[in-house]
């Protein structure tokens, strides 16, 4: 491979993988919310 | 007197029995907030965190997690795994189900840990026989692979 | 009339079986070099050296023995599945029985039945005063039965059209890429990449919260592959609270979650396509389901006053549950703490999560959110035409990858194996219960098993009765090989005793 496509696929790769934490995220957030709004709604 | 007299041998009674680690954790809403004494086997890392630090202690069955300050796990030499037996020691604390200070974590906060026997390393010897039965194993397999390539 | 197996399909697939258990047998110099050269530990490495020859003798003498030019059949190819777990579990148990740390056999067998299917139910003697050689075959069983055994058969050793049908027979719905051979090696990327990247963050945080850097990476990469295949071991008693550590929940979090994504959806999102984690009908199902179970168990935790504030319910309840949903298994509190204090109403929530699952094609277990985003679309679809005039026409549309239409054939299938893992569940409740155990604690642990979890209700003892024990590894068994190979290899058996 060359040198460009390898930079485009670490590129991509790292983008992907922000990505996925980014949904992981959101996963997390809603733990955080629920576990605190139960305990502040009660 | 007698009342006075009674509290304190019966506080140290609190001292004097330890519990299991099974007797702890299945009963931990009972022993939640007092004070606890437990004895056991240190294990693992020991993990230092600014001024104090995370001890572990197995009594045969699983390991608690024994938070006290630094310095009082000073005279802990020994972790035991697979190379070595650690010390045992008697952490005497305040045992929580669902400790505030620690997201919630079952442990015990030490307020005397104190040195049963001193722990080891345990060198074992290059096993003879398992050396033996593996090289021999091994060549059987090789002979096996170079006659069925050949054959 | 059932046409009876003949001796060309045994020899096929003693064949193919051989050459898989030579696979095995290969992976076990792994730890036999760790043992020697990083962990200073010969005796245990010596333990791999021994199984490793044995093993690979058998899978010699039996590809010998069943020399065959024969093409590998669809039905044949999914025995050949079914029966190489099976050969797996026995095998890969010689190393760990010979570690004296497992009661018997059958618990040495049950130990890598859990380890290769990702569950990661244990029954470990004396974990903390285990071999650090030893150890790393725990973890290293979730890893490469994750990635399925039979690709690593495929990826070097196996070569042909027999590779498409020894894949399909693992449980595994699609194809990544048109050649077989090219997504093994995908998905074996994908692994080793984050192997890399996981360790990396995984032994940096160890360091942070006070572990020796040797210790820290090998925790770290115990944990990472216990987590990312959604197994569940630990190197150490307490699970993940050993390491009383927010910062090591979190990200143990992301490799819960990740490892449950369907394999196609990292390719997609790794090259490119982004949309597709929100489009996606598996990750959208897997939000949705989260939302609902969450506050099920939340509720029910709160009504008993369980944990005192928001952020110990986020790290006692909130991590079981992403624990249990993608069925990983990993847990920050003791096992009988389920049963003592959580309460009716959010066990029920984690059974939930546990026996929905993860995603599709991915080492996560349960009925899966493939299947119950379908069900759901279908349901609605169904609830719609009832609105309508029975003349009505209405398709009901779902993305995965592709954008495409609910099919009456898909739903089918769909509801055929949800109902085979509802009677997995079922089976171990029933064994349990039997044994004496009370239902919610019996229905936890079997849900678990068959789901590929790994979270115990405490049950999991090696005191408990062999019936169980066998009964749980039959569960894991069927549960990761999502009932299909079970069925052909009862199939095949029905075929020769019944067939003319």
């Amino acid at each position: 491979m060359d040198v460009m496509k390898k930079n485009a696929v670490f590129y991509t790769v790292t983008l992907g993988i922000f990505w996925e934490v980014v949904y992981v995220m959101v996963i997390i957030g809603v733990g955080l919310l629920f576990a605190f709004a139960i305990k502040y709604i009660r | 007197m007698v009342l006075s007299l009674a509290l304190i041998v019966s506080s140290v009674n609190c001292y004097a029995q330890t519990s299991t680690s099974l007797d702890l954790i299945n009963n931990a809403k009972h022993y939640d907030g007092k004070t606890i004494s437990y004895k056991g086997e240190v294990i693992g890392d020991v993990m230092v965190r600014g001024d104090h630090a995370w001890v572990h202690v197995n009594d045969g069955i699983i390991a608690i997690g024994v938070w006290a300050p630094k310095t009082m796990i000073q005279d802990i030499r020994y972790a035991g795994e697979y190379h070595k037996k650690g010390d045992i020691v008697e952490v005497s604390g305040i045992f929580h189900r669902s400790c505030p200070e620690h997201g919630g974590d079952l442990d015990i906060h030490a307020s005397v840990i104190r040195k049963i026997t001193s722990g080891s390393s345990v060198i074992q010897p290059i096993s003879r026989k398992k050396v033996y039965i593996g090289v021999f194993s091994l060549i059987l397999v090789l002979l096996f692979y170079a006659l069925k390539k050949f054959i | 009339m059932i046409p009876k197996p003949q001796l060309n399909d045994f020899k096929n697939i003693g064949y193919y079986l051989g050459k898989i258990i030579i696979g095995i047998g290969l992976t076990m110099f792994l730890p036999f070099i760790a043992g020697f050269l990083l962990f200073n530990e010969p005796n245990p490495a010596l333990d791999f050296l021994i199984s490793a020859n044995i093993t690979i003798f058998i899978g010699l003498f039996l590809s010998w023995l069943c020399k065959t030019d024969k093409e590998l059949q669809a039905g044949p190819a999914m025995v050949v599945i079914a029966l190489s777990w099976l050969a797996a579990m026995a095998l890969s148990a010689i190393p760990l029985l010979l570690s004296a740390h497992y009661k018997s056999f059958l618990d040495a067998c049950f130990e890598t039945m859990s380890g290769f299917t990702t569950t990661g139910l244990t029954l470990v003697q004396d974990l903390d005063h285990l071999s650090r050689t030893h150890n790393l075959w725990r973890h290293l069983g979730p890893f490469l039965g994750g990635q399925g055994i039979a690709i690593i058969a495929i990826s070097f050793l196996v070569g042909g059209s027999g590779s498409l049908k020894l894949y399909l027979g693992e449980g595994r719905d699609e194809k990544l890429v048109p050649n077989v051979m090219h997504t093994a090696r995908f998905i074996w990327a994908i692994s080793l990449v984050y192997l890399i990247f996981g360790t990396l963050v995984l032994g940096w945080v160890g360091m942070s919260i006070g572990l020796k850097p040797k210790s820290a990476f090998f925790h770290a990469v115990c944990i990472f592959m216990a987590g990312f295949d959604t197994a569940g071991f630990s190197p150490q008693s307490p699970n993940i609270l050993y390491y009383h550590s927010l910062a090591y929940e979190i990200v143990t979090i992301f490799f819960m979650v990740i490892g449950s994504f369907n394999f196609n959806l990292h390719y997609q999102v790794w090259t490119g396509n982004f949309k597709e984690l929100w489009k996606n009908i598996e990750t959208r199902t897997l939000l949705f389901v989260i939302m609902i179970v969450t506050l099920l168990t939340m509720v029910g935790l709160n009504k008993l006053g369980v944990y005192s504030d928001g952020m110990i319910m986020f790290r006692k309840g909130f991590f079981q549950l992403v624990s249990g949903q993608t069925t990983t298994g990993y847990m920050t509190i003791y096992a009988q703490q389920f049963v003592n204090e959580w309460g009716d109403l959010a066990l029920t929530g984690i059974i939930l999560s546990m026996a929905l699952g993860g995603c599709a094609c991915s080492t996560a277990g349960g009925i899966k959110m493939l299947r119950v985003g379908i069900i759901f679309k279908a349901l609605r679809q169904d609830m719609k035409s009832a609105m309508f005039s029975p003349d009505a026409i209405l398709v009901q549309k779902f993305h995965h990858i592709r954008t495409m239409f609910i099919e009456d054939k898909q739903v089918r299938a769909v509801l055929m194996i949800t109902l085979g893992y509802l009677f997995l569940y079922g089976l171990g409740t029933f064994v349990g219960v039997a044994l004496g155990y009370p239902l919610l604690n019996a229905l936890f642990e079997s849900t678990s098993a068959a789901a590929n979890v790994g979270l115990s209700c405490g049950i999991t003892d090696t005191s408990m009765p062999a019936i169980l024990k066998v009964t749980y590894i039959i569960e894991m068994w069927a549960g990761r090989l999502e009932l299909m190979s079970v069925f052909a290899l009862i199939g095949f058996i029905v075929a020769f005793v019944k067939g003319k």
